[in-house]
């Protein structure tokens, strides 16, 4: 009796979905990389050997060795405590950022979607105009005039960032709407925010995570642009872009310079999208 | 439909006006930047030509055209409506980063270099990324998809100025066939536009796949092959409809991300394009060029999204149904 | 004489991270040419996943493990690709239950009608847009020559499976089996959906598989009936033999469980829930829910006696010393 009852317990909706991450071992190990990233990043300050702007005038150039882990680069900077910081701003920025997007962006676009007419229209047009920005230039020319914090990074990155969001949530509000459990909601007496956020968004939920863990890759790459050509955080607090531009004519000199970089980013990129398209096969696929 | 592309069209207008404004605004509040119009003019037109302020003059009178659109004299107004003017007209003045050519000038010879590298970036792109795409979905959890998937995800997370690095150093270092650096030969494109393809290539297989397998466990398809239907009767008939669909939303951001991306690689293989003196523009704070600029940029990208959304209006038959 | 479709001893199971799901276990019967047979079951009794095995249409962890299928006297489980597409849609048409998720949002109703004869080079494609055509006329739906043009989305529930119905006849089958049609629609359509049923088989003449769970809906349509349950039958003869003298619990309970609305009566719910097909129980596996369970009833599974003629009924009380 008590065996049956123990395997009549059904599982979860949630718990089915990470029983097929875990199937998937490339999201999985890029689940536990992002992991160990953001815990990197946050305990930067304490991890690094050196400080980011500390000089070595004797070790320029260095590749890695015991002292100086991934080399040094043209003013004998330690690459590796540098790397960690920048591991640190990419990460702030990135999550924080992305939050930001898809709170904004989720909430429009379902109510866009969901009430149509006016409404749509109205919001749409907003997502329009903004959408049809060059949204670089603009994130470009708001650092250029709120200065080059932190916080005019995160702003510049999501006052343009929201839009895309929020089209793909009303598309796929659209597409779900006219199917006949949305009917039965509303037929059943349901509030229309009851409706939208208990049965149109988590059958949503799916493109809507994976544009999150996509997403963030981009915003990190953002911010390295914007660093790459000079209007990041300010030097010489480091970034991937900067240490990336800073290195690309010195290439044949000390190819490191570019390689950890580079590669730190494509790494931490990499994660993400490792999870993303995890996430992806194990929501879409049916038992 | 074609009312709804006379609408669209107006509201492209609209939106320009916006962006302009803000744009304009936004740059008018940077800390200092015109009042100090005679330094920069000093600084800028001496660095880049090596000519004298007053010989500059001699040859353009461009002193005296800078007073008359931007100097403190000016009010702010009447500066935009000027702007505004000039950017339809085509007669925005001259730049201060190059004073001796004005911005027309600038973005008649360096628009069409970066529109071509785009355009034929992302033409590779859907030629190359649709069918790997298809492939991976149909041939599921073989070495094929495994492939695939590997390479889409590792390619996805290079950003192109990157993967500019590595082209250039396999291409012209390496295996030293094609130039680095330098213009005007066919030959000179191929490697920008193979840096800035690589990433759409590996988003367009990647979510071609993933459309195409969620398209596959629907109930119609079962329906499809209960109908007796063959393979490509059911795969290319039925399910790519219907995956070919999502695959366009992504389209439109890509191709703005593509165009916009240009500002970050072009520097990086010396393409005389838009991007590349917009980034330059940026750090010499030659705010006439980059307002205008970014006008221009918004305009191509309204028109870029237009035509998406068309292309989506004619695929997606419960959209473009309900509409009546 | 021949029987059309002769199912014997079919067993299909479904591979799940939990374990194996026994959907079908051991499921028997014969299916004549002009018949229409109602297979009916509560949800899980496995008489959904019989049928789709028929035309091999099973998701992608089911596997048929053993049994034959032997359809106008070829086994389809020993048929190749290509013979088996050549059945799907042209000899053996299927109507599935949700039509709305069931038909491809983005092409146009006609063209979906047209497919079977296309694909199977009936015919070119003009005379296929006229028989589609025709199609949809007969099946009910007015002014034919213009929804042909329109999308799935913008045809009512019941309209649809009246075009599900149009696409599965298409072809002239010589067996249509509809998986629950009237499931998801509305009462009233519910009724007209099985008239229309009606007058195809009248039309046509082709067998019927009806799978329903709802025992009201047989009564003026099949001929026989099968009563499944957990995968196995409990029962199975004439309709009205069946529905005047049930010989199984199940059966009985299940025609107590119906309102009838003539006759005052109480409704009687069957105690206990639908066994579980990982684990299922020892012998009878209705036994845990039967008023007159016995030990043997617990420990074999009964085989299918003969209670009168063309009538069986799976259970040990018709047992005879």
């Amino acid at each position: 009796m008590k065996k049956e009852n123990k395997k009549r317990i059904g599982r979860s909706y949630w718990a089915n979905i990470w029983r097929k991450f875990k199937k998937n071992k490339l999201a999985v190990f890029g689940l536990v990389f992002v992991f160990i990233l953001v815990f990197l990043g946050i305990l930067a300050p304490w991890l690094a050997p050196y400080p980011y702007d500390e000089v070595h005038y004797e070790a320029v150039w260095t590749p890695p060795n015991r002292q100086f882990w991934a080399g040094t680069d043209q003013l004998g900077r330690d690459i590796f405590s540098r790397l960690l910081y920048s591991l640190r701003n990419a990460v702030f920025v990135g999550l924080g950022a992305q939050a930001f997007i898809t709170f904004i962006g989720v909430t429009v676009g379902l109510t866009a979607g969901f009430y149509g007419g006016t409404m749509d229209n109205i919001l749409m047009r907003i997502v329009d105009i903004i959408y049809s920005f060059p949204s670089y230039l603009l994130n470009i020319i708001l650092v250029l005039v709120l200065g080059r914090g932190y916080l005019s990074i995160f702003i510049a990155i999501s006052a343009t960032g929201w839009a895309g969001m929020a089209r793909l949530v009303r598309g796929q509000t659209l597409s779900v709407k006219s199917r006949d459990f949305v009917e039965a909601a509303r037929a059943s007496g349901a509030s229309n925010t009851r409706i939208m956020f208990r049965y149109i968004l988590p059958n949503i939920m799916g493109p809507i995570i994976y544009a999150i863990f996509s997403g963030i890759p981009g915003v990190m790459l953002l911010e390295s642009g914007l660093s790459l050509i000079g209007l990041g955080v300010r030097p010489p607090m480091p970034s991937w872009g900067l240490m990336i531009s800073e290195a690309t004519g010195q290439f044949l000199y000390n190819p490191y310079m570019l390689l950890a970089p580079a590669g730190m980013l494509v790494l931490t990129l990499l994660s993400f999208n490792f999870v993303a398209f995890g996430l992806r096969d194990a929501l879409s696929a049916r038992e | 439909m074609s009312l709804y592309i006379v609408k669209r069209l107006g509201w492209i207008v609209f939106n320009l006006l916006i962006l302009s404004l803000i744009a304009f605004a936004l740059i008018k509040s940077v800390p200092g930047s015109f009042l100090e119009l005679q330094m920069l003019l000093g600084q800028a037109g001496t660095t880049a030509t090596g000519l004298t302020v007053s010989e500059i003059d001699k040859i353009r009178g461009v002193e005296t055209e800078m007073m008359k659109r931007w100097g403190p004299t000016v009010p702010l107004w009447e500066q935009y409506i000027t702007f505004i003017k000039g950017v339809v007209t085509l007669n925005m003045g001259p730049s201060f980063r190059w004073p001796t050519q004005t911005i027309e000038e600038i973005i008649k010879k360096t628009f069409p270099v970066s529109f071509t590298v785009a355009i034929l970036a992302i033409t590779i792109a859907v030629l190359i990324g649709i069918p790997l795409g298809i492939i991976a979905a149909l041939k599921q959890n073989s070495w094929i998809d495994y492939m695939v998937s590997a390479l889409v995800m590792i390619v996805s997370a290079i950003p192109n100025y990157v993967m500019a690095v590595f082209v250039i150093f396999l291409f012209s270092f390496w295996i030293p066939i094609l130039p680095t650096y330098g213009w005007g030969h066919p030959k000179n494109y191929i490697l920008p536009v193979l840096a800035m393809a690589f990433g759409p290539i590996g988003s367009i297989a990647g979510y071609m796949r993933t459309s195409l397998l969620d398209a596959l466990k629907q109930d119609y398809i079962r329906t499809a092959w209960a109908k007796g239907g063959k393979e490509r009767h059911v795969i290319f008939g039925h399910a790519m409809k219907n995956s070919l669909i999502p695959l366009v939303t992504i389209l439109g951001p890509m191709i703005s991300h593509l165009i916009l991306g240009t500002v970050f690689v072009e520097g990086m293989f010396g393409v005389p394009g838009m991007g590349q003196y917009f980034s330059q523009a940026a750090n010499s704070r030659d705010y006439p060029l980059m307002m205008a600029q970014t006008v221009i940029f918004g305009l191509i990208l309204m028109i870029m999204n237009l035509v998406v959304d068309i292309i989506y209006f004619f695929l997606d038959p419960r959209i473009r149904v309900s509409r009546r | 004489m021949e029987p059309l479709l002769n199912i014997e001893d079919l067993r299909v199971y479904f591979y799940r991270p939990e374990g194996v799901l026994r959907a079908v276990d051991g499921l028997s019967y014969k299916l004549y040419k002009g018949e229409v047979l109602g297979i009916v079951g509560e949800s899980g009794s496995g008489k959904s996943v019989s049928v789709l095995s028929i035309l091999r249409l099973l998701p992608a962890n089911g596997r048929i493990v053993s049994g034959s299928i032997i359809f106008d006297g070829k086994n389809i489980l020993e048929l190749s690709k290509e013979e088996l597409r050549d059945l799907r849609g042209k000899e053996i048409g299927i109507v599935f239950q949700d039509p709305m998720s069931s038909l491809n949002p983005v092409i146009t109703v006609g063209q979906q009608v047209m497919e079977p004869l296309l694909w199977h080079n009936l015919c070119s494609k003009n005379e296929a847009y006229e028989r589609a055509k025709e199609m949809l006329g007969l099946v009910g739906i007015p002014l034919p020559e213009e929804r042909m043009k329109e999308y799935p989305f913008q045809f009512s529930g019941g309209m649809r499976q009246r075009v599900m119905i149009a696409l599965a006849l298409i072809c002239r089958p010589k067996l249509l089996i509809a998986d629950e049609p009237t499931t998801s629609l509305d009462v009233t359509i519910q009724a007209q959906i099985i008239r229309l049923l009606k007058s195809m088989k009248k039309e046509f003449g082709m067998s019927v598989i009806l799978i329903t769970h709802n025992l009201a809906l047989t009564t003026n349509f099949c001929d026989r009936l099968i009563i499944m349950y957990a995968g196995n039958m409990m029962e199975t003869g004439k309709t009205k033999d069946i529905l005047s003298n049930p010989a199984h619990p199940y059966t009985k309970s299940l025609l107590d469980a119906v309102p009838d609305i003539e006759v005052e009566k109480e409704l009687v719910p069957i105690p206990g829930s639908i066994p579980s097909l990982i684990d299922p129980p020892s012998g009878c596996r209705f036994h845990p829910r039967c008023s007159y369970t016995m030990d043997i009833c617990r420990e074999e599974v009964p085989p299918l006696f003969n209670i009168d003629t063309d009538h069986y009924s799976a259970c040990w009380l018709h047992r005879r010393a």
